[in-house]
């Protein structure tokens, strides 16, 4: 299981694939950076917290959606998945490896938007753990929901982008208390970022999904945050392990 | 073509003369079109692009023939009906759909080139007498028009509805030459979403690849540029001046420049979904329109950016193009 | 080592495989059909990769699909000429074998010699992009041997190999055969397999045609006569005789009027009766050659008759 993280999680941190996260962490920072132009009476804490939910939470699931296709997609897609299955390791192990190194990714890319963030704010000290914490499940619970859809469908990634900007968008914002059916909500509880900072407004608010803003436990939100990676993962490992993983093309 | 005795039979480009000058991109589009138009998803998102003009033909059809028998009002005299700016209902169905023609050009186009690398259905291609020009213009052209159709018909049955319904409401005198811009606006789309899924698609030989990062694009910058309206609005209601630069860089995603430009071609500022929508109160003072949406962009600004976009991602795609075998 | 018992796999309505039986033990066995004969899904059948419709497949006694057990005596080289192109061939060969359970260092160490094995040893250390395919093969080849399997499956091995390619290729197959290792090679190019064993089992249309040696095969083939070629400085004196034989059924003088084409029913009886023949009769006789009795043949023989 170690070999399948480690070589998976050295490919996924590749130079150029960080490349482009590394520049969107630059435009958080420059964001960040120049906050106070467009709202001067924002603090420091202001800025840090919108650059986050605007930017670093929203681009969460989409570098999740990205990744996820690696764990086994991408495999499939350019047939080195025969590579992988006709080793002595159980494919449980395997998938599992590979979902931990693309969790493990998609937490370093979120987290150089963190220390971003910061760096151009410098108002987030006092809550660069706790994001770390909610993007650390939010990662784990976006990957592991990814993966299974990229086990079950052919065209995921359509699926999940639909999911990263489409449910992810609209539910938190909903003023019912459907907002547990969203990842992000979830995250945003575990945050607990202060109220009264949205100092852009309904526009910036619907953005970043706080519109529909319901007092979520955070203990609750990160258990169930981890109980539903668990059971996607556990989910996927069953699929994976009972299902064939063919390049269609070369079925004869 | 070489008159040597041994037949040539490497994968270089093909040398030999070209004829029937208009059937070679013309094939490529043709296929482009077949392979796209046999996928069941295709038709699905298709129908689906059209969801907000669906929801305005039953709120239409609702407010003329139910709302006008209960209140025993005239024709031409709803109240509702009389309210409607024509123009601005097109421009809320063709934004609302940008999403899905966004996914439809994922589904028909963005894999298309990626795919021939994989496949290296390029050598074939270009072994063929077919020049890379013909190629890529096929293949762009056979998204253009998919794309083009896909947002151009459900705007026109809306037309022709509203043509035939709401004449005493103004539909017709109001905008004329509203057909045309219709037709530019999905055109735009068309062109747009062709060259950048072209230029993206030629850059790998992964189609899972091309589309992530098309999506990956799509999506960024909706954001970044979604927070930049959210800027600009905030900035009017602070200064009141609504001539600031954000105004322009709120156009700057995919999305945004087909909707500066159909605001452009429309000649509308936008409104609010529907007139009945009025503004929120802020601060005990009632927002006005211009306070709450990003208003149509400068045409120096959006046209040349569109320009700039189309002919540049078909010129990366063009020049990307290569009968090289793709081994791995 | 590996038994099939009325496997089938059916993708859709369609048919991969077709109700085959067959052990494959020792030695290099070559799997033979034309293009879409179902030898890939078979190989993917034995390296557990798919699960047969109904029937089933054992390796080692056991089902192969996501088993560790079989895998770790099993190594594949897949037609396919992927990989992890921004790898290079030692990183690629150190994965396989860490995969299969080594440590870091003993995979390497693993990788570098079947490597040398291969041929390969002075043009690793470059990115895998820019393999020929040759290399290509190679490094597939080292891949699968890297964890000393007992089975080795080779699927189109000698694609895209040059000449000294494929015969070092070959001379690697035979050393591995030598040292007792199970080999089953898919191809559709009859002469390739020619020079690699006489073992073979011959797939058209997803079914089990023919398994066994090839001469057997071709011996049990009663339907067609076998061809003999003789080449003699008296054709038509010798033609004469040999026709009054009981086994003949026809015989043709070529145009050049040295070489006579015959058409036998019982070739061993008629190659017994010959050899008397000159040596008691001293018939003039320079040489004989058998032009079916290879492999190409026995296809035609089975697939088109």
């Amino acid at each position: 299981m170690l070999v399948a993280f480690r070589y998976l999680l050295r490919e996924e941190l590749r130079f150029r694939k960080l490349l482009p996260w590394l520049v969107l962490s630059f435009f958080a920072f420059l964001f960040a950076l120049n906050w106070n132009r467009f709202a001067p009476e924002a603090t420091a804490v202001d800025k840090y917290v919108n650059v986050i939910n605007l930017l670093i939470f929203r681009l969460l699931p989409l570098s999740a959606a990205i990744y996820s296709t690696m764990i086994i997609a991408q495999e499939v897609e350019q047939k080195t998945i025969v590579y992988l299955l006709t080793r002595p390791i159980p494919r449980w192990q395997l998938i599992i490896g590979r979902w931990a190194a693309t969790a493990t990714t998609v937490v370093v890319i979120a987290g150089l938007g963190l220390v971003a963030a910061h760096l151009g704010s410098k108002g987030g000290m006092s809550f660069i753990l706790r994001d770390l914490l909610a993007l650390a499940l939010g990662a784990a619970a976006y990957t592991s929901l990814f993966m299974f859809i990229t086990l079950l469908f052919n065209r995921a990634l359509i699926i999940c982008v639909l999911f990263a900007f489409g449910w992810e968008s609209s539910v938190p914002n909903l003023p019912t208390g459907l907002q547990g059916l969203s990842v992000l909500s979830h995250m945003q509880a575990i945050a607990k970022h202060p109220d009264g900072v949205q100092s852009g407004g309904q526009v910036l608010d619907l953005i970043a999904g706080l519109l529909g803003k319901t007092d979520m436990n955070p203990l609750t939100s990160g258990f169930g945050l981890l109980v539903f990676s668990v059971v996607m993962v556990g989910l996927s490992a069953y699929w994976f392990s009972t299902h064939e993983f063919i390049p269609r093309e070369d079925s004869e | 073509m070489s008159n040597s005795p041994i037949a040539d039979l490497s994968y270089r480009h093909y040398d030999g003369p070209l004829t029937g000058v208009s059937k070679r991109w013309w094939s490529i589009a043709k296929m482009t079109m077949q392979v796209a138009t046999k996928r069941r998803g295709f038709w699905g998102w298709s129908l689906f692009s059209a969801w907000w003009f669906f929801i305005l033909l039953a709120i239409f059809w609702f407010a003329d023939n139910v709302l006008g028998n209960i209140t025993g009002q005239a024709s031409g005299a709803n109240l509702f009906l009389k309210q409607i700016v024509w123009k601005d209902q097109f421009l809320h169905g063709y934004s609302f759909s940008q999403l899905i023609l966004m996914i439809i050009t994922l589904m028909i186009g963005v894999g298309s080139i990626a795919n021939d690398n994989r496949a290296n259905a390029l050598l074939v291609y270009l072994s063929k007498p077919c020049s890379r020009f013909d190629y890529v213009f096929g293949k762009w052209l056979g998204i253009f028009i998919l794309i083009s159709l896909v947002s151009f018909v459900p705007m026109m049955i809306f037309w022709l509805y509203g043509f035939m319904s709401f004449q005493q409401y103004g539909f017709w005198s109001s905008a004329p030459w509203l057909p045309i811009k219709l037709a530019a606006m999905s055109m735009c789309s068309g062109a747009l979403h062709a060259s950048v899924g072209l230029a993206i698609s030629s850059m790998f030989n992964q189609g899972r690849l091309a589309g992530a990062t098309y999506a990956g694009i799509y999506f960024i910058s909706n954001i970044f540029t979604k927070v930049v309206g959210g800027f600009y609005v905030f900035s009017v209601r602070r200064t009141g001046q609504t001539g600031s630069v954000l105004k322009q860089f709120f156009y700057a995603s995919i999305d945004g420049i087909q909707i500066g430009l159909s605001k452009v071609f429309l000649g509308t500022e936008g409104s609010l979904i529907l007139p009945f929508m009025a503004p929120p109160p802020r601060n005990g003072r009632q927002l006005t329109t211009a306070e709450i949406i990003v208003g149509s962009p400068s045409a120096a600004w959006i046209l040349p950016v569109f320009l700039v976009v189309v002919v540049g991602g078909f010129a990366i795609a063009y020049s990307r193009i290569k009968a090289v075998e793709v081994v791995g | 080592m590996i038994q099939i018992t009325n496997a089938s796999r059916w993708y859709g309505q369609i048919i991969g495989v077709n109700d085959i039986t067959c052990e494959i033990g020792p030695g290099i066995t070559a799997l033979l059909g034309m293009n879409g004969a179902g030898k890939s899904t078979l190989m993917r059948l034995i390296t557990g990769q798919m699960n047969p419709t109904t029937g089933s497949v054992k390796v080692f006694g056991e089902e192969p699909f996501d088993n560790p057990n079989v895998f770790r005596k099993l190594g594949y080289c897949p037609e396919i000429d992927n990989f992890y192109e921004y790898m290079n061939g030692v990183e690629f060969v150190t994965y396989m074998a860490e995969m299969a359970g080594y440590s870091r260092s003993e995979a390497k160490k693993r990788a570098l010699e079947k490597i040398e094995m291969v041929g390969m040893a002075d043009r690793v250390k470059k990115p895998i992009k820019g393999y020929s395919k040759g290399m290509r093969q190679r490094i597939k080849l080292a891949q699968a041997m890297v964890h000393d399997p007992e089975i080795i499956l080779l699927d189109e091995p000698l694609n895209g190999l040059d000449p000294v390619g494929r015969h070092e290729f070959l001379s690697v197959l035979g050393h591995l055969s030598e040292m007792g290792k199970t080999i089953i090679v898919s191809s559709h190019i009859l002469y390739e397999v020619e020079q690699m064993t006489r073992s073979i089992l011959l797939l058209h249309r997803g079914r089990l045609l023919a398994t066994g040696d090839l001469r057997v095969i071709r011996d049990l083939i009663d339907k067609y006569p076998h061809k003999v070629r003789i080449e003699t400085p008296k054709p038509r004196e010798v033609a004469g005789k040999l026709t009054q034989l009981s086994g003949v059924v026809s015989a043709k003088v070529d145009d050049r009027n040295e070489v006579i084409n015959l058409e036998v029913n019982n070739p061993n009886e008629f190659y017994e009766v010959l050899s008397r023949l000159v040596l008691e009769d001293g018939l003039p006789i320079l040489s004989f050659t058998s032009p079916d009795n290879n492999l190409e043949s026995v296809f035609q023989y089975l697939v088109e008759g």
